[in-house]
């Protein structure tokens, strides 16, 4: 139609459970090449490994704002809080 | 070196109480990127607890919601003893305007509120491991000392 300008295509990321998935699908390739390091996933595709969190989130950052994206460090244990916060978090939950 | 003291000066038993606390400034500026300067985040300073018994750094979910916070990770927490507790992580600028320090930090969501008093963030050793911290339970000082 005349004067009528189309609309920019909005392109949506993935979320950030679907970027998990994707992760989880690759998982054995990801621990194999990139032990502790931090992995960042965007729309479901594997982007770059980094030595520190700091750099991978600069990236992240400089490219896609507020994301969504997944940051995961390669083979990370359980993390450790107080118990103290832990239990009052139970007992709140309650 | 860059040095601060954290928390008041009222001594051993204050101290040790209350325990160890940093102001920090935190929040998310999607235009900031790089590893010098300060952010465009709220100037509000907020009192963390250092916690040498806490691996990661946490921050209280309500105020994560209200600075809003990208969430980045989902997260399982444990403690010593104890069920696993579920949370997500978020990445934040986080500045500490007495050292003039920027930092790209995550921070695992905790209801934290009203349960460390007034504090409503947990700096863990993944901060720490930045800084030499010199506690003085005889003196009730603590302080932080940056290598530059």
């Amino acid at each position: 139609m005349p004067g009528v300008m189309p609309m920019a295509e909005v392109v949506e990321l993935a979320t950030l459970d679907e970027n998990i998935e994707a992760y989880e699908r690759r998982r054995d390739e990801m621990e194999a090449k990139y032990r502790d390091q931090w992995v960042v996933f965007v729309d479901e595709e594997f982007i770059e490994a980094f030595d520190d969190f700091q750099e991978a989130a600069m990236m992240a950052i400089r490219r896609w704002g507020k994301g969504p994206y997944l940051i995961r460090l390669v083979g990370e244990e359980p993390r450790m809080i107080p118990m103290s916060l832990i239990s009052r978090s139970v007992d709140a939950a309650r | 070196m860059p040095r601060v003291r954290c928390g008041l000066p009222n001594g051993r038993d204050y101290l040790a109480r209350i325990g160890p606390r940093l102001d920090v400034q935190v929040g998310f500026d999607p235009r900031f990127h790089q590893p010098v300067g300060r952010p465009n985040i709220p100037d509000d300073r907020r009192v963390a607890l250092i916690d040498t018994g806490a691996s990661t750094s946490c921050i209280d979910e309500d105020l994560a919601a209200s600075l809003g916070l990208p969430s980045h990770e989902r997260d399982s927490l444990t403690g010593v003893i104890g069920e696993p507790y579920d949370a997500r992580r978020f990445t934040a600028h986080l500045y500490l305007p007495d050292l003039a320090q920027v930092y790209y930090w995550a921070f695992s969501g905790l209801p934290l509120k009203g349960r460390l008093r007034d504090c409503h963030l947990l700096i863990g050793r993944d901060l720490l491991a930045y800084y030499r911290l010199e506690y003085d339970g005889p003196a009730g000082t603590v302080y932080l000392e940056s290598n530059g």
